[in-house]
């Protein structure tokens, strides 16, 4: 499997700062990734959503089993799932002990996992957009969280390993 | 099992056996017994309050759960009313409609135990009623336990209320109302400047709303209680707590509108702005102890039509209908088509949360088995082939016929609350549209829409449930002014169903909550401007000056009267107007505040990567505009949203004994009063 790179990007009102992608302290120059093509949330089904659900687009059929980059916003649950996680195109924030799965996810929304050996770690929620990168995965699966899936995004091993100190908080100032 | 959790079990069960009559020194333990009743829990030291309660005739289970001893078996459970055999439970498959189980109970329990049933009992008798369950194991000694239920008369003689409409605002305590009034209405000089249309129904009650085992319930026993006369556990609907793991098997009681759909032939109308298996919803016609199976709950919405004379079905939720592509045979229509369109579908259905019953079920109540793993069940099909109208957006719903069953689904979940649905019709937001839904119905289209087809389709009544689900969504979310303009909307509706009950003056309509959402109150006023409040919004000042604190929150003659500029939509122009109207929360969570509209749902960064480099052209997150006006307000639950309250509700009521709906009462007190018009009728 390829050395894990993944792009990080914190969000600062109008402000985008993108950190490098990385290695773990101490390994060797990264082997350059796959190159991952970006994906809009817009371009995963055919909209309005018609009366019998969704109907992909080619193109998101056509990513199956390819990289893939995606920007969204990683779901606020109450109760996380240990080794996958929610990317929506939106900040949602997830009240399942009173609403169970009575919820305003979009269709769009992303099950991410996590590499097989953090398939127990619990990932903290975090505010903002967030590009990730890995492989993308397609078809109805039953998830742990008792959810059906239909775009999986399967992370590379250490893709969450932390990259670099993370920007110091500025309430809302733009970085740069 | 831990020794340390036996230890206490097994103590608790002496305790719960030495107060019953023992037969033996050593004998079986009846450990549940259902209908609950304070008799059989506090071991007869108290007698009040009457726990279950049923009109007569009202079917409910009869149920214990027996513990034998170490090395003994479970040989016979004998179940009496006032000291009169009604049923004998032994081992082995059901017979009619009584069952013991001895697999699939919850941990805890000793070897060999068992739970026994009998299904869709009824008594007729009005009075206080006791119940014992004899249990008898396999070396012939025995034990009983005794309960009691009361059966309430119900007096003949006066005018039948023919149809009962239940407004339900989720969450919606007497902050909600009044913040909704003032944003619609206004106050000159101390008064409102006119009232809500719930305000204007004559009756008025104050409502507990506390369930089985909390004194804060959630939505399902909130729903429920109002609609069984009974009290449900929190996350249970339409049934007692038992101690086998099956979603669906609990001890049930009967719904108001089964009863009057079994005794009077009325029709159902369920309507939301949530998800239709949805707790609300489904606490009016189905039974279950997890309000999440939605797979169970819309199949047997469907499966059991006929025992609950559902009607109109409307709502969010297509996820549960259309069929797992994954689970299908592809002999389904639209489905299983393997990397083909149908594979996209966004159905949810699973096996985990579908149904099947038990005999003894099926015996007792006349209900549907089950399949039990049908997730690849076409159930929009099904509707249809059974001669319903489907409508999947607003303008299919106006074009349904009003002679047929109607089906309304919406969103594939919770549809999109009122701030974004006009935001739609204004041509202000794209939210709807960005969720693939942009044609969606207000709660009033809704309900006048249903009020058309169940007119029309029920010569003896209905009864029609509408809830306003989002007050209660976004007053987790603590996102006020969606909260409120929800609130608006739920408002509306009712004014729709006034003037259905004012042209048909047998019709009884209560509007209420099943529960309070966040502590919700009127806090005051900014004191400052829109301009001003958005210059403090990315101060980053914190509770300092400058901040969205200190100067800004209004209180007592500070407040003034905020005012708000009503639109010819009858929602808002806006939700910032200078001077705006603000809202604390009592069970608040974590929140950054800065008191404007919370953008969330962000139309502008809905799709962040679709453009070329697009996230440094959009404008901040909810949480980032929050943040940078550095003003943290600590929630008082850790939960990251804000949770219900024990909040008594308000409720409000017109029409055929309405009259009825006066002082402080629990919520099962409603559902006797609503039975007395329904079923011996009032004096007008």
């Amino acid at each position: 499997m390829q050395t894990a790179c993944f792009a990080f990007v914190l969000l600062f009102n109008a402000c985008m700062v993108a950190l490098p992608c990385c290695a773990q302290s101490g390994d060797a120059a990264p082997a350059q990734p796959r190159a991952a093509q970006d994906l809009a949330f817009s371009e995963f089904y055919v909209m309005p959503v018609g009366p019998l659900g969704l109907q992909p687009t080619t193109k998101l059929l056509g990513l199956r089993g390819t990289r893939v980059r995606l920007v969204g916003y990683m779901v606020q649950a109450e109760e996380p799932t240990p080794g996958v996680f929610m990317l929506a195109p939106q900040p949602v924030q997830l009240a399942e002990v009173a609403d169970g799965p009575a919820d305003d996810l979009p269709a769009t929304t992303v099950f991410v996992h996590l590499p097989a050996d953090e398939s127990q770690r619990v990932i903290a929620y975090r505010a903002g957009p967030w590009a990730l990168t890995g492989t993308f995965e397609l078809g109805a699966q039953a998830e742990s969280n008792q959810r059906v899936s239909y775009t999986r995004l399967r992370l590379d091993a250490q893709a969450l390993r932390p990259a670099a100190s993370p920007l110091p908080q500025t309430h809302g100032q733009p970085a740069s | 099992m831990s020794l340390f959790i036996f230890r206490r079990f097994a103590a608790l069960s002496l305790t719960i056996t030495s107060v019953f009559t023992l037969q033996a020194l050593a004998a079986p333990t009846i450990s549940r017994l259902s209908p609950p009743s304070q008799l059989f829990a506090t071991g007869a030291s108290e007698t009040t309050p009457m726990i279950s309660r049923f009109i007569p005739g009202q079917r409910f289970d009869v149920q214990a759960t027996v513990q034998p001893e170490a090395g003994a078996t479970v040989s016979r459970v004998a179940f009496k009313i006032d000291g009169a055999a009604i049923a004998a439970v032994r081992p082995g498959a059901p017979v009619g409609a009584t069952a013991m189980v001895s697999t699939g109970l919850v941990d805890g329990l000793a070897a060999n135990s068992v739970v026994a049933s009998l299904r869709g009992y009824s008594n007729t008798r009005p009075g206080v009623h006791t119940l014992s369950a004899v249990a008898t194991q396999s070396d012939g000694t025995s034990s009983t336990a005794t309960g009691n239920f009361e059966v309430v008369a119900i007096n003949s003689g006066g005018k039948k209320a023919k149809n009962i409409v239940i407004m339900l605002g989720d969450g919606m305590g007497v902050g909600h109302r009044t913040a909704a009034r003032i944003m619609l209405k206004g106050v000159a000089q101390g008064k409102a400047r006119g009232q809500l249309a719930m305000d204007s129904l004559p009756y008025t009650a104050q409502i507990m709303t506390f369930s089985l085992n909390s004194i804060v319930t959630d939505s399902a026993p909130g729903m429920s209680n109002y609609v069984t006369g009974n009290k449900a556990a929190n996350h249970q609907e339409g049934v007692w707590p038992d101690d086998t793991l099956a979603a669906f098997d609990n001890p049930r009681v009967e719904y108001l509108s089964e009863f009057l759909a079994r005794t009077q032939g009325k029709k159902l109308g369920l309507v939301t702005t949530a998800d239709v298996f949805d707790a609300t919803p489904a606490a009016n016609a189905v039974h279950t102890q997890a309000r999440g199976n939605g797979t169970g709950i819309v199949d047997q919405y469907f499966d059991d039509r006929a025992s609950t004379g559902l009607t109109v079905l409307m709502g969010g939720g297509r996820k549960w209908f259309l069929p797992n592509p994954s689970s299908c045979t592809g002999s389904n229509p639209g489905c299983g088509s393997a990397g083909g369109p149908a594979n996209f579908n966004g159905s949810t259905r699973a096996a985990a949360s579908d149904y099947s019953l038990s005999a003894d079920i099926v015996a007792g109540w006349g209900a549907s088995t089950g399949i039990g793993d049908d997730a690849g069940r076409n159930l929009i099909a099904d509707f249809t082939a059974a001669g319903w109208s489907y409508a999947p957006d607003l303008t299919a719903m106006q074009a349904a016929a009003n002679n047929q069953p109607l089906l309304g689904l919406f969103a594939l979940s919770n549809m999109n609350v009122a701030l974004d649905k006009i935001g739609k019709r204004r041509g202000t937001s794209t939210v709807v549209d960005d969720f693939g839904f942009p044609d969606q119905p207000m709660l009033e289209e809704m309900t006048d829409k249903a009020l058309q087809v169940l007119d029309a389709n029920s010569p003896k009544g209905f009864v029609l449930m509408v809830e306003a689900a989002s007050i209660d969504k976004q007053s987790h979310n603590m996102d006020a002014d969606r909260m409120i303009l929800d609130t608006i909307e739920f408002d509306r509706a009712i004014d729709k169903v006034k003037q259905y009950a004012l042209a048909h003056p047998d019709t009884l309509v209560i509007v209420t909550a099943d529960h309070e959402n966040g502590g919700a109150a009127v806090i005051g006023a900014a004191r400052v401007s829109r301009a001003d409040l958005v210059k403090r919004s990315t101060a980053g000042a914190g509770t300092h000056p400058g901040g969205p604190r200190a100067g800004v929150v209004g209180t007592y003659e500070a407040a003034r009267f905020p005012s708000y500029a009503i639109a010819a939509d009858g929602y808002p122009r806006s939700t910032d107007p200078d001077f705006k109207m603000l809202i604390g929360y009592g069970a608040n969570a974590d929140r950054h505040e800065d008191w404007l509209t919370n953008a969330r749902p962000v139309r502008d960064s809905w799709q962040p990567a679709s453009e070329v480099a697009p996230i440094n052209t959009l404008p901040g997150t909810p949480m980032q505009q929050d943040v940078a006006g550095g003003y943290t307000v600590t929630g008082q639950v850790e939960d990251p949203v804000a949770a219900h309250t024990a909040n008594d509700v308000p409720l409000s009521a017109m029409g055929r004994g309405a009259a009825q709906m006066t002082g402080t009462l629990d919520n099962t007190d409603v559902f006797f009063k609503l039975m007395q018009a329904a079923v011996g009728g009032v004096k007008e």
